[in-house]
C-alpha cells in the first residue's frame, strides 16, 4: 500500500446539536483520485470542508502525511491542501488573473515580493484548465462555468499535494466535463491526490480510482467502482432502484436509475 | 497594463494633492498669491530663502496650514477606514462608522457639551467624544462575539442597533439642552473644521501613521477575504484574529476622527467607490491611492465650504455631499458603458 495521504480516525462533527459525522475513520492513499457520491445534504461538501480545515471538527483527528490539522497552522494546512468550493461568491471585480494570483498567498510571507516561481505557478495554472485568455476579464462578469475554471486554476497555483473539490464539474458542459476530467487525472499523475464530490455517478465511477458513498454522514462503500457499483450500493445511497449494465464499447459499468424505492 | 500604471497615477495624485495644499492655503478671508504662498512654505525649508511678509506667514502657518492638514488627515483616514469596512463587511454601503462609532463618538462629544465640560477645556469634548467611539467598539463587538467567534452578520446588525439606540440618546440631551449648547451641538454633530490648530495635528498624527501601516500590511488579507470566509480560511489565514485586528484599527482611527472634527460623512462611503472604479479592487493600490483620493477631496471640500459664503462658513458635510454624489453617478455611468462595450 502507498503512503498515506489522509488519514481520518474518528471524525466527529455536529452543526446545530445535529451530528454529521460519528465516528468516522478512513484513509486516503496518495496519488489516488476518489470520488465522494451520494444524495443532496448527506455531508459531502461538510466532509470535505472538514478535512481542509474550513470546518472545525469536534472531535478525533485529520491527518495529512502524519502531521495532525490540529498542530498544524493555518497557513501550514494551506500549503498541504486546498478546497475547490461548488459555488462561488464574489461581487468585487477582481481580474481572472488576479483571483489565481491569490492561490499563492500560503506561499509567502507577508512583506515578501512576488517572485519568478509565482508567476509561473499562476501561468501555470491558467494554461493548464485553458483560460489565460480570460485572464484579464473581471470574474464577475463570467459565466457559472467559467468561474469554476477559475477557482480551479486558483486551487492548482496553490500547489498543495491534496485537492478537494466540491461539484468540479456541476456548471460545466460537456466540452469542459472532458477537459476538467483530464486536468484532474494529470495532477493525479503529478502524484497529488483528489478528492471530489461529483453528482453525476456515470462520470464519477469512470473517471476515479476509488469511490466512497456517503449516505447521511456513513460510508456504504469505499472501494474501486467496479465493486463499488451495484445495486445494492445504489438503492442504498439513493433510495432508488437501479439496473447496472456493461457498457459494450468501453467495457465499464454503468448506472442506470429505474424507480424510487419506498 | 494597470499595473504600470499605477506608480504614475499614484504620483500624480500626490502633486495634485500637494497642489492643492498650496491653493487651499492661499485662499480664504484674505486671499494670498499663489507664489507668495509656495515663498512662504519653501522659505521653512532648508536651502530655501525668501523675504516673506510676516502677516502671510501668520494666516499661513497658524491658520490655514493646520486646518488643511487636519483636514487632509481626517479625510485620508475616513477614505482609508471606508475601504477597510467595505472589505470586511464585503458591503458597498458599508462606511467607517457602520458599526456605531462614529454615533458613540458624537454622543460623547455631545455629553461634554451639555454638562458644559467644553468651558472647562476645549479637550473634553474630543476626550469624551473617542471615549465614547471605543465604548461602542466595545459593546458592539462583545455582542457579537460568542465562543471566540465573531459573526459578521450580527455585528452589522448590533451596529446598526446600538447606533440608532445612542443617536437617540442623543436626541434626549439635545431636548434639555439649552440655546447656546444646541448652537454648539449641532455644530459639531455636522462636523467641522473651524479653528484647527497644530496641537490637533499632534493629536491626529500617530494613531493616523500607526493605524495605516498595520491596515496596509494586510493588504493581501483584505484582497483574499473579499473572496468569502471560507476562501479566506482556505488559504489559510486566522480569519477571526484578521478581522478582529481590522475593525479594531479602522474603528479607532474613525472614533479619533470624529471625536477632533465630528461626524463628516460621506467621505468614507464614496472615495474608496471613486478610487475602486478608477484603479481597480486590488488593495495594494487601493490603500494608497484612497489615502491621497480622500485627503484631497476633504481638502477640496474644505476649501469651497469656506469660500461660497465668504465670511462665513458652510457646514463641509453639505459640501461633501453636494461634490461627491454627482461625481459619482459620473463614475458608474462610465462604468456601466464601458461593461457595455467589453
Amino acid at each position: 500500500m502507498n503512503e498515506a495521504a489522509l488519514e481520518i480516525q474518528s471524525l466527529t462533527f455536529h452543526r446545530n446539536a445535529r451530528t454529521i459525522f460519528n465516528n468516522l475513520s478512513f484513509t486516503v492513499e496518495k496519488g489516488k483520485f476518489i470520488a465522494l457520491i451520494g444524495p443532496n445534504g448527506t455531508g459531502k461538501s461538510t466532509l470535505l470542508k472538514c478535512l481542509a480545515g474550513i470546518n472545525r471538527i469536534d472531535s478525533g483527528d485529520i491527518k495529512i502525511f502524519n502531521r495532525s490539522l490540529r498542530q498544524l497552522k493555518p497557513l501550514e494546512i494551506a500549503k498541504r491542501i486546498t478546497y475547490m468550493p461548488q459555488t462561488t461568491t464574489l461581487e468585487t471585480n477582481f481580474t481572472v488573473q488576479q483571483v489565481v494570483e491569490m492561490g499563492r498567498y500560503p506561499h509567502k510571507k507577508r512583506f515578501s515580493r512576488w517572485m519568478k516561481t509565482d508567476q509561473l505557478a499562476v501561468k501555470k495554472a491558467l494554461e493548464q484548465v485553458g483560460i489565460s485568455h480570460l485572464k484579464h476579464r473581471f470574474v464577475p462578469s463570467l459565466s457559472g462555468g467559467e468561474r469554476q475554471l477559475v477557482y480551479l486554476a486558483k486551487a492548482i497555483a496553490q500547489e498543495t499535494d491534496i485537492l478537494l473539490l466540491d461539484e468540479p464539474t456541476s456548471d460545466l458542459d460537456i466540452y469542459y466535463q472532458v477537459i476538467v476530467t483530464d486536468i484532474l487525472h494529470s495532477l493525479v499523475q503529478e502524484g497529488k491526490t483528489v478528492i471530489a464530490a461529483i453528482h453525476d455517478i456515470n462520470l464519477a465511477t469512470r473517471i476515479c480510482d476509488q469511490c466512497i458513498f456517503l449516505k447521511d454522514g456513513k460510508f456504504v462503500a469505499y472501494n474501486a467502482p467496479s465493486d463499488a457499483l451495484n445495486t445494492e450500493n445504489i438503492a442504498k445511497t439513493f433510495q432508488v432502484k437501479s439496473i447496472i449494465y456493461q457498457e459494450p464499447l468501453t467495457k465499464k459499468k454503468q448506472m442506470m436509475p429505474v424507480d424510487v424505492l419506498t | 497594463m494597470k499595473q504600470l500604471k499605477m506608480p504614475v497615477f499614484f504620483i500624480a495624485s500626490f502633486i495634485l494633492f500637494l497642489f492643492s495644499i498650496v491653493i487651499a492655503t492661499s485662499f480664504g478671508g484674505v486671499t494670498i498669491p499663489f507664489f507668495e504662498t509656495v515663498q512662504v512654505f519653501l522659505a521653512k525649508l532648508p536651502f530655501f530663502y525668501y523675504e516673506t511678509d510676516s502677516t502671510f506667514e501668520q494666516i499661513l502657518l497658524y491658520i490655514r496650514l493646520p486646518r488643511v492638514i487636519v483636514a487632509s488627515i481626517v479625510g485620508a483616514s475616513l477614505a482609508v477606514c471606508g475601504v477597510v469596512m467595505q472589505s470586511l463587511f464585503r458591503n458597498p454601503m458599508a462606511e467607517p462608522g457602520i458599526i456605531g462609532i462614529s454615533s458613540g463618538g458624537s454622543l460623547g462629544g455631545v455629553i461634554a457639551i451639555y454638562f458644559g465640560l467644553s468651558h472647562i477645556s476645549t479637550f473634553f469634548v474630543p476626550v469624551f467624544g473617542f471615549l465614547g467611539a471605543l465604548l461602542t467598539l466595545l459593546l458592539v463587538y462583545i455582542i457579537s462575539t460568542s465562543n471566540g467567534k465573531t459573526s459578521m452578520l450580527t455585528l452589522l446588525l448590533t451596529g446598526v442597533a446600538i447606533s440608532s439606540f445612542i443617536s437617540a440618546c442623543s436626541s434626549l440631551i439635545i431636548t434639555y439642552a439649552s440655546y447656546g449648547q444646541l448652537q454648539q451641538i449641532l455644530y459639531w454633530l455636522m462636523g467641522n473644521l473651524n479653528g484647527r490648530d497644530w496641537d490637533d495635528v499632534k493629536l491626529l498624527i500617530l494613531p493616523f501613521i500607526l493605524c495605516n501601516i498595520l491596515i496596509f500590511s494586510y493588504r493581501k488579507q483584505l484582497d483574499i477575504l473579499l473572496l468569502g470566509e471560507e476562501e479566506a480560511k482556505n488559504l489559510g489565514i486566522h480569519v477571526q484574529r484578521t478581522r478582529t485586528i481590522l475593525l479594531i484599527s479602522a474603528s479607532l482611527l474613525t472614533g479619533v476622527c470624529v471625536s477632533l472634527t465630528g461626524v463628516i460623512g460621506f467621505v468614507g462611503l464614496i472615495v474608496p467607490h471613486m478610487i475602486r472604479l478608477l484603479i481597480g479592487p486590488t488593495h495594494r493600490y487601493l490603500i494608497p491611492t484612497s489615502l491621497i483620493g480622500g485627503a484631497l477631496f476633504l481638502t477640496l471640500a474644505d476649501l469651497i465650504a469656506r469660500l461660497v459664503i465668504r465670511p462665513a462658513e458652510i457646514q463641509i458635510g453639505i459640501i461633501t455631499a453636494f461634490l461627491g454624489a454627482p461625481y459619482f453617478i459620473f463614475l458608474i455611468l462610465r462604468q456601466k458603458k464601458m461593461e457595455g462595450l467589453l
